[in-house]
């Protein structure tokens, strides 16, 4: 263990060392860039090293862990390469990376893109999915074209781990798919078309012959139709469409039969694209948007709809078998010191009535920000999340269900300040309640959570002073009891050492108890010391001790955890 | 197709065994003669419908089938059951033809059997058993395990076996409709995507909805993942690795049995200032439900709290230079953002940098509404503005920066006038006192490669702008005192922690929760103009040329760095034309010339830091060899001051000190402490270099004489004839030097013949006088001064166009003509020193009897070098002849009356060989003297 961490500390210094090298900076021309411009490196970087140790309890992070990230931009003689990288001791390769690297160098209007990317040609098409691999942006005057090749994801094959994670219920091994993405269009930012072709696949021969058995490779072939055109300054239409053709195992024949398929008027049009097998089935997904803007008032109107089962293998799980109405509104009053922002959405599932129950939604929401003085000011949030699903007449169960959730928020605060020091008093009440009038898969209690906090703060300007302290009251309703915590938090910030060093502390203490009966104590203390260097570098070191007593065992364990965290922030 | 035969066959298969079955019937019956009814057979699917395809495989508890025999007198014996899954007619699984179960059924007269828990009967569609329409069918649906989603039916008939064994059907099917849909996901509702969660908050609370769809019968539980985002990353990427193998340690709740998760104090704590990205899945603990995505939910992301209160900002919005936006932050602190670009360019008068001259204009408004009785004195200054023209600047980047709170005044201070100017410290007495937080750091940041800046600071100033329109003000007391009059503004500024450079004028306002995007600032470079002055050295030694002290013109004068400032200007110095830099940085210099008063002026000079001695310039002049009177040793100094009580007269940008070496050891300051553009003025400053003149020197070319070509003579020895008036030293009389390629000679550090010494007295000049000459070979000799001799020269003194040009001593007449005596125009090279064309002359020949016959010739008559076997190249202008080459002796001549030399060209021929034969014959005809005119030929 210990030369293994001594090993990673090695690589990390290693790779930190090559960014800490002094890199020439020089101005560039305000107009444009110009190839006699020298080169210069500018962004971030972020190094975390972690100790981790929990007594009595299975450890709920790694014992010890690095990662380091980065996005920094390389200017190159006017040409801008930014590049992003992640790298730590977490990664596994029997699943999907987690350390990544990427660059997008562009100049004017050519843009490459090398290794791990996340680009998004449309939201039914290519839509952000990471691809590992090489792709262009060319936008020449008004023309938008686009193209991207790249590994999907890796193959993977079955862990032992696996078996013992909760969440993979029948745990299978992945094929590697490789897919491109071609994007032709035109126009400029607010009037544009474009045409998307996305093909995705999965390599058969990524997985060995054993392997194969127990899953089967897929291919996927959507096009996109995206546009936006503006109807006078203010009004803006935006409509995105896709058409999917999705085969669930590409080993299978030709469709010879003439399978009797959902969607025929899309596989019409994709036709001279798809190969039309056994399992290739077709799907559309469809959104438009009017957006009316003015200076105190913005309104957007939005319809979506998904059929069942629409995917394209570049996106990620998106809802799907869907209908959205969204109305969202947002008004600017009181020269800005009254921000209103409302959403009322509605949706609708079981588009084809697959289902034997269709689920109607209800979004809605509202947050209210009113600061009409310096010294007083209030927000308010809203939330409410209703569901209501009702059996087909057809259905032979009964899988009526209601549910509806209410968020509120309120937290008004008071200030007072003066050249010397800061006073601010603020509050938060939250109130969230989920309640089940109706359920066929049996009775669910209602949910309700009740949360008050009274905190105060107090900073001196001119020491750079500051303490804090609040007081919190916890109570949530759940059908195993109700969970209360009652206590409190003080802190404070100290710098020493002429300001070089930022010292602050919390300590907090909550007594909990389980249905409204003692269940011991929650005690967190951290320690933690800021020591910026220059405007560039800013190191940090934390130290976190969580002591939790609990009488009742059945509800949380009696265990301890100490954490101590080191950062190190770099902008350059 | 496939499908449609299996039926056919069945269906023949069926009647065409009617007759026997008939007979069977009646064999086994006494009495009934009616026609047999086949079986009736109903099914019914009990809830929960499972998209599980094993849960097929024994329909035990699962259904309700029953069988019924409508037949009052016939029993069906040997029956059993068989199903399909259907999802459309043409694709199915169903039950293999050769499948029968252990044990066959009797089904007697009227009676009805209904099959719920039968496990011999109901086990028709386990995988062992059946086959597909398509084979690609089954094979996914066992793969996964899974129907695919879409409108199923199960289908159960009654098939009995004959006493041959044959199989036939018993009854129609009976289909029950099975909607397979696999449940969707949990959908998160709080928090809901993109949401800030509030820090003070003390918990939590993660809701999402319940799975949507065929779900009766599982029982559900939540898996609840919560990460960091990384900046960078994916949050679908960040989840993917959590979920899998808890990457970035992750908050993960299991088994959740309500769909929803309030944070608990014991729970992992989550730090502030940070994106997460959260996901729950749904499982099935009965594990009769599939889930669309394995039940995971769609990916939403939160913000929890803000990371500290120097960035706290939460709205980014794009807004147009000068525009109040409103800015958020969940911590009731009160904020504000002030964000812009910063560049820099240089204030000249001359325009070379920056096209335009950076003359501050006041920041106050003429135009402002005028005060009315009754109403508040108008604020007249002009907020989050740039006076100063941004042409011709770069931005400054990488540069630290601050927000500072100032106090400007429209007024007086004593007599001073201040029209939009800043207090200063020291301006007026105890000025801290009186004006709280006066040059207070609000906040600091470094600007980008773009010079792009963003402040997100804490606002806690309550009076931004005019704080009092009647200041009068005195400072001090008794003798001392200072009083300020006028209106009294506080105000941000930005000022630019480098001390090369000024900072903006701009006054910005911006209250709390507000942001103002300020434009473009400019940094105006804290420079200035350097004039040097070349004179001889003042040493009285010396009897220069021109005089003691003189003002030297003409002389190459150029500036150098050793080393650079790492955070000085990268463009110092100035552009003469697009590729000429007088000077730029190190080791990049260009010279300039001094003028008639002996001066070089420098513009756009860097000044200098006083803590940094290598901060420093370089003056440098060197001779020019080519042009200018006067001759020196190269001669480097530096721009520095030399003593300590000359840094008050040097341009520094910052406040240094220093320690005298006597008398009160008390540290004395100098330099400049201006902080704002209009503080700057560009001042030039003047310095001097004394040169010491050099030993004389003449230099020129020697060349053939313009008439005969004008070409350099190289190698040619050019001599110096020394007339000394004490000096009798025989090998002092002549100096010899040759010409170079380019017919150029020099004489360097030549002799100078003085009086003797005297201490403190200039040793006059008193020789030697100097002839030049020069005598090449087939030229006439040449000597200078055109009087000689030349008049002793002086220290410094140099003649550098003394040039020979030599006429040739020789004569050539000559024309050309071909073999036939026409003329022919061409160009003649004599030796390569000459080269002339020939031109057309009349010239008359006696024919005899006293007759003249007169015709054209080509000819050319020259002056050229005389000399034995000189090369002459005839090239005829015509292409069609041949050139010649020649040699011939050319004698000293003045040449005019020398005959004319014949030069014979030839024509450029071909030629042509040809046989004759005789016709019709293939013997050779040997006819000698033949002859064929040859444009018959052709």
């Amino acid at each position: 263990m210990k030369a293994r961490v001594i090993k990673s500390i090695g690589l990390i210094m290693t790779v930190t060392t090559f960014f800490f090298q002094p890199y020439s900076a020089t101005g560039q021309d305000i107009e444009h860039l110009k190839l006699n411009n020298k080169v210069s490196l500018h962004g971030n970087l972020n190094l975390q090293l972690e100790y981790y140790h929990a007594s009595e309890i299975d450890p709920r992070k790694k014992e010890f862990s690095w990662l380091i990230n980065g996005n920094p931009t390389l200017n190159l003689f006017g040409i801008q390469v930014p590049f992003s990288f992640l790298f730590s001791n977490f990664e596994n390769k029997f699943y999907q990376p987690f350390n990544q690297f990427g660059i997008s160098p562009y100049y004017r209007w050519v843009k490459l893109h090398l290794g791990y990317r996340n680009i998004t040609y449309s939201p039914y098409t290519l839509a952000g999915h990471t691809m590992l691999g090489a792709g262009f942006d060319l936008t020449p005057g008004k023309f938008r074209v686009g193209f991207m090749y790249g590994r999907l994801r890796r193959s993977t094959s079955v862990d032992s781990s696996m078996y013992a994670n909760p969440q993979l219920v029948r745990p299978v091994p992945v094929y590697k798919r490789l897919g491109y993405a071609m994007k032709v269009g035109y126009g400029t930012s607010k009037n544009y078309i474009d045409l998307i072709y996305f093909k995705g696949w999965d390599s058969e021969k990524s997985l060995s012959k054993s392997l194969k058995d127990s899953v089967q490779p897929a291919e996927n072939k959507t096009v996109g139709l995206s546009g936006q055109v503006m109807l006078g300054k203010r009004l803006a239409w935006k409509t995105d469409l896709g058409f999917s053709a999705y085969t669930a195992n590409s080993d299978d024949s030709k469709d010879t039969g003439n399978i009797d398929k959902e969607n025929k008027w899309i596989k019409s049009i994709m036709s001279p694209l798809v190969t039309d097998k056994v399992s290739t089935r077709y799907y559309f997904a469809g959104e438009t948007k009017l957006s009316y803007q003015m200076k105190k008032w913005t309104s957007e109107l939005l319809y979506k709809r998904i059929d069942p089962g629409y995917q394209s293998m570049g996106a990620y799980f998106f809802q799907s078998d869907l209908r959205e109405i969204l109305f969202v509104n947002k008004f600017k009053l009181d020269s800005g010191k009254l921000n209103i922002n409302t959403s009322i959405g509605f949706q609708k599932d079981n588009l084809k009535k697959l289902k034997t129950s269709t689920a109607k939604r209800f979004i809605g929401s509202a947050n209210i920000s009113y600061v009409p003085t310096l010294h007083f000011g209030i927000n308010f949030n809203y939330n409410n999340y209703g569901i209501t699903n009702n059996p087909l007449a057809t259905s032979q169960g009964n899988e009526s269900f209601k549910q509806v959730s209410n968020s509120v928020t309120m937290m008004p605060f008071f200030n007072w300040m003066n050249e010397t020091s800061v006073k601010n008093l603020n509050f938060v009440f939250a109130y969230q309640s989920l309640s089940t009038p109706e359920s066929s898969i049996g009775s669910i209690p209602d949910l309700n959570t009740y949360s008050v906090t009274a905190g105060y703060n107090h900073s001196w300007l001119k020491q750079g002073l500051s303490g804090n302290g609040a007081l919190n009251y916890i109570l949530s309703k759940t059908p195993q009891g109700d969970l209360e915590s009652v206590g409190g938090t003080i802190g404070a910030g100290i710098p020493v050492m002429k300001r070089k060093v930022h010292l602050n502390t919390v300590l907090s203490y909550l007594s909990n108890k389980f249905d409204k009966k003692p269940n011991g104590n929650t005690f967190r203390g951290s320690l933690g010391a800021m020591v910026p260097v220059g405007t560039h570098h800013n190191f940090q070191l934390m130290i976190n001790y969580l002591k939790n007593k609990a009488i009742n065992t059945s509800v949380v364990e009696n265990f301890s955890e100490t954490s101590v965290q080191f950062i190190y922030g770099l902008t350059f | 197709m496939k499908a449609e035969r299996i039926l056919f066959y069945r269906l023949r298969h069926f009647w065409s065994l009617m007759p026997l079955f008939i007979f069977l019937m009646m064999a086994h019956l006494s009495s009934a003669q009616t026609a047999v009814i086949p079986l009736k057979v109903t099914v019914i699917v009990k809830p929960p419908v499972s998209s599980v395809f094993s849960e097929y495989g024994d329909l035990s508890n699962k259904v309700i089938i029953t069988v019924m025999n409508p037949n009052p007198t016939v029993a069906y014996n040997r029956v059993m059951l068989h199903g399909s899954l259907k999802r459309t007619s043409d694709e199915y699984i169903t039950t293999l033809d050769n499948y029968a179960p252990a044990q066959l059924l009797t089904i007697n007269p009227l009676e009805t059997k209904v099959f719920t828990a039968d496990p011999v009967q109901l086990r028709f569609l386990r995988q062992e058993v059946v086959r597909s329409s398509f084979p690609e069918l089954l094979t996914d649906v066992l793969k996964n395990n899974e129907l695919p989603e879409g409108n199923w039916e199960l289908c159960v008939q009654a098939m009995a076996v004959d006493l041959d064994g044959i199989v036939y059907q018993a009854s129609d099917e009976s289909c029950f409709p099975l909607n397979i849909t696999h449940a969707a996901p949990p959908v998160i509702t709080s928090p809901f995507n993109g949401q800030t969660v509030p820090s003070l908050q003390p918990n939590i609370i993660f809701s999402w909805t319940p799975p949507a769809g065929n779900v009766i019968g599982a029982q559900v539980v939540y898996d609840l993942y919560a990460v960091k985002v990384m900046p960078g990353q994916s949050p679908n990427d960040a989840i993917d690795a959590a979920v899998g193998y808890k990457a970035n340690n992750p908050m993960v709740k299991t088994t959740l049995f309500t769909n929803q998760y309030v944070t608990q104090p014991y729970d992992l704590k989550l730090d502030t200032g940070t994106t997460y990205a959260v996901q729950v899945i749904a499982r099935d603990l009965n594990k009769k439900v599939a889930f669309q995505n394995n039940g995971r939910s769609e990916v939403t992301v939160f913000n929890y709290g803000s990371p500290a209160v120097t960035a706290m900002m939460l709205t980014t919005q794009v807004t147009p230079p000068g525009q109040i936006y409103p800015v958020l932050n969940y911590d009731p602190v009160p904020v504000s953002e002030v964000k812009g670009k910063l560049v820099y360019r240089f204030k000249t008068a001359s325009g070379v940098t920056g096209a335009t001259v950076g003359n501050q204009s006041p920041n106050l408004n003429v135009s402002a509404p005028t005060h009315l009785p009754g109403q508040p004195v108008p604020d007249q200054m002009k907020y989050n503005q740039e006076l100063l023209s941004t042409t011709g600047a770069k931005p400054l980047a990488n540069t630290k920066i601050s927000l500072v709170l100032t106090y400007v005044l429209d007024g007086k201070i004593e007599n001073e006038t201040y029209s939009g100017q800043v207090i200063k410290e020291g301006s007026l007495y105890n000025t801290q006192s009186y004006f709280k937080d006066m040059d207070k750091v609000i906040s600091t940041t470094t600007t980008d490669a773009d010079g792009n800046f963003t402040f997100n600071f804490m606002n806690v100033q309550n009076e931004i702008g005019l704080i009092n329109d009647k200041l009068d003000l005195t400072t001090g007391g008794g003798e001392f005192k200072k009083t300020a009059i006028g209106k009294l503004y506080k105000v941000y500024r930005i000022r630019v922690e480098n001390n090369y450079y000024c900072s903006s004028d701009m006054n910005i306002k911006v209250e709390p929760w507000k942001g103002v995007d300020v434009g473009t600032l400019v940094s105006l470079v804290k420079s200035y103009n350097l004039k040097v002055r070349v004179t001889w050295t003042k040493s009285p030694y010396w009897d220069s040329y021109k005089g003691k002290g003189t003002y030297l013109s003409g002389v190459p004068t150029y500036i150098l760095r050793k080393s650079k400032p790492q955070n000085a200007p990268p463009d110092e110095g100035e552009v003469k034309t697009a590729n000429v830099v007088y000077f730029r940085g190190p080791n990049h210099s260009s010279e300039k010339i001094t003028d008639i008063q002996g001066y070089a002026i420098f513009h756009n000079l860097i000044q200098h830091d006083p803590n940094n001695f290598s901060d420093r310039y370089y003056i440098n002049c060197k001779p020019d060899k080519m042009a200018g009177d006067v001759i020196f040793d190269p001669k480097e100094k530096s721009y520095y001051p030399l003593w300590d009580k000359d840094k008050n007269y040097f341009p520094f940008n910052s406040i240094g000190e220093y320690v005298p070496s006597s008398g009160f050891k008390i540290p004395i300051q100098f330099g400049s402490s201006i902080v704002w553009n209009s503080e700057l003025v560009v001042e030039t400053y003047t310095d001097s270099v004394g040169v010491q003149p050099g030993r004389p020197r003449i230099t020129g070319k020697v060349e053939v004489a313009k008439s005969a070509g004008a070409r350099p003579l190289s190698d040619v020895g050019v001599v110096s004839i020394n007339g000394y008036k004490n000096n009798n030293d025989p090998s002092k009389l002549f100096t010899v030097v040759k010409t170079d390629k380019d017919g150029r000679y020099e004489f360097n550090n030549l002799d100078v013949e003085t009086e003797g010494f005297k201490l403190g007295e200039t040793s006059k000049v008193i020789g030697p006088t100097r002839t030049i000459v020069t005598k090449p070979e087939g030229f006439k000799g040449g000597s200078l001064p055109a009087n000689p001799p030349m008049a002793p020269m002086l220290w410094g003194e140099q003649k550098v166009n003394m040039d020979f040009s030599l006429e040739p001593d020789g004569w050539i007449n000559g024309y050309v003509e071909d073999e036939n005596g026409n003329a022919v125009e061409s160009d003649v090279d004599i030796d390569g020193f000459i080269k002339v064309t020939t031109k057309a002359e009349l010239a008359g020949v006696s024919s005899g009897r006293g007759n003249i016959q007169f015709t054209t010739r080509q000819a050319f008559r020259t002056a050229v070098p005389s000399g034995d076997k000189r090369k002459i190249i005839i090239q005829p202008l015509d292409a069609g002849y041949f050139s010649k080459d020649t040699t011939i002796n050319i004698k000293v001549s003045d040449g005019k009356q020398l005959p004319l030399i014949k030069f014979i060209v030839y024509k450029a021929q071909k030629r042509i060989r040809f046989q004759v034969l005789e016709k019709n014959s293939s013997g050779r005809l040997n006819l000698p003297g033949a002859s064929k005119p040859v444009q018959e030929l052709q």
